[in-house]
């Protein structure tokens, strides 16, 4: 992984190490970024709420909305400390990232692949983590918090972004190639899952409002 | 769609064509996966029909549980007939203690409101059981005082004027049920479930006590606390039975106006 290249910073020549470094399309950083910043303030006001919740146990947070759409009764379960801290920490952490990546990205600086496939591998991990939370969140706690579905909203296409940009040389493999192509479609019919699932699980509760 | 970098493009049309294909196939399938989903839901959303049980449970959150599972270790079922007199009395007598057996998390209750005397009470004993699950189904604490009052306000069998429906969604909103209530309470969603819930259980009178699904013969509110405590061991805050309520004393010329 060692760059042979000599060390040629100027911006006009990217060519040279055009291998190792990784051009991203505009729209890809701004996803990025985007996804970045819900990610981040969710997380922010997920630790802020469950500060108060500290403070103060009768403190409803203010995504409490009715039983169902309620992150109060979700923050104090054990789920919600996952790794014996509370979660959102790990998401003021690694959102940071997807933030500055973002920008990056954006600004057209061009990282070098390696930082592509941590910060997949990484995403990739989210993608579980959240995926186990979405589990524990529907059917062991049976409630949802809106911060915590929005986390869930962008971590998926943030990994379909990020795993696209880093894995790239993969281009010529026929089933990545198909994977790529359709990469949207299978993100769309995911969250159709994803709805519906929490559609059915509460529709005890949902049917009641109509 | 791809990461190359933008250049004169002769294949855009195949592309555009690609784009819609993936689109509407995408949106086929949404739209069958939806569909399908909501059409199982809402078949589901009948009205629950004669031959089901469905109990209502009543349980607190510290409930005592079998070790290494979530189901509680003592499940009592209670089956009741707002109308059977001796449901209005083993409310009166028992109603407390059973209370304070589901809120030291000693036992999780399973109400089933049968209805056996739609004859003799003018079909007062279904549109009740009935209006017991809807107000359920909105709230378990709402259904805990709503089963309360209306065994507190019992009507005699027999006796010429029942509870209607309107009198039923005002006890049920004085409990804290409203929401789909009402509507569910006139629509008589479960009432053909109640009138064939004590066939399908397998229950002969009312009320039946069943501890983990053995018929239980209920003598005294202490002889339930011992029996309970025989499976669950000592509970916090379960020293002993609940005193009875008082009598809702039907003898009092003009009762209290509620």
């Amino acid at each position: 992984m060692t760059v042979t290249a000599p060390s040629d910073v100027q911006p006009s020549e990217p060519a040279a190490d055009a291998s190792n470094r990784v051009p991203v399309r505009t729209a890809s950083a701004v996803w990025i970024l985007i996804a970045g910043v819900v990610g981040l303030a969710a997380a922010l006001t997920l630790t802020v709420e469950k500060i108060e919740i500290l403070i103060n146990p009768d403190y409803v947070p203010s995504c409490s909305i009715n039983p169902v759409l309620s992150c109060g009764s979700v923050m104090v379960t054990p789920q919600a400390s996952a790794f014996g801290f509370p979660n959102p920490l790990i998401g003021i952490v690694s959102f940071t990232i997807v933030v500055v990546t973002g920008v990056l990205a954006l600004t057209k600086v061009r990282l070098p692949r390696w930082y592509w496939a941590g910060l997949a591998t990484g995403t990739l991990l989210g993608v579980a983590f959240i995926h186990w939370l979405i589990f524990q969140s529907l059917y062991r706690i049976g409630a949802l918090c809106p911060y915590c579905m929005a986390v869930w909203a962008v971590t998926i296409p943030l990994f379909v972004v990020v795993a696209s940009i880093a894995l790239q040389p993969l281009q010529s493999n026929v089933v990545a190639r198909v994977l790529y192509t359709w990469r949207w479609s299978l993100v769309v019919l995911w969250f159709t899952a994803l709805v519906l699932m929490i559609l059915v699980r509460f529709w005890d509760y949902w049917s009641t409002l109509i | 769609m791809a990461t190359k970098p933008k250049r004169y493009d002769l294949k855009a049309a195949d592309r555009k064509r690609s784009l819609a294909i993936q689109i509407g196939l995408t949106s086929i399938v949404v739209i069958f996966a939806v569909v399908l989903v909501g059409y199982i839901v809402l078949s589901n959303d009948k009205k629950p029909t004669s031959g089901e049980v469905k109990s209502i449970r009543v349980a607190s959150s510290n409930v005592i549980k079998n070790e290494g599972s979530s189901d509680p270790k003592v499940v009592l079922s209670l089956y009741e007939d707002f109308l059977c007199p001796h449901c209005g009395l083993f409310e009166q007598q028992f109603g407390p203690t059973v209370s304070k057996l589901i809120d030291t998390g000693a036992v999780a209750a399973d109400y089933y409101m049968v209805a056996i005397l739609d004859k003799q009470g003018n079909g007062y004993s279904s549109r009740a059981a009935n209006a017991a699950y809807c107000v359920a189904d909105e709230s378990t604490d709402a259904f805990r005082r709503f089963h309360a009052a209306l065994y507190a306000q019992q009507p005699a069998e027999g006796s010429a004027v029942y509870p209607d429906n309107a009198r039923l969604i005002e006890i049920a909103r004085q409990a804290g049920a409203g929401g789909g209530v009402p509507d569910c309470i006139n629509k008589g969603r479960y009432t053909e479930m109640a009138q064939g819930l004590a066939e399908a259980s397998k229950i002969q009178a009312t009320p039946t006590i069943r501890i983990n699904g053995q018929d239980y013969e209920t003598s005294t509110p202490d002889a339930l606390v011992a029996k309970i405590k025989e499976i669950v061991g000592n509970v916090p805050g379960l020293d002993g039975a609940a005193p009875p309520a008082q009598a809702p004393a039907p003898a009092q010329a003009p009762a209290p106006a509620p």
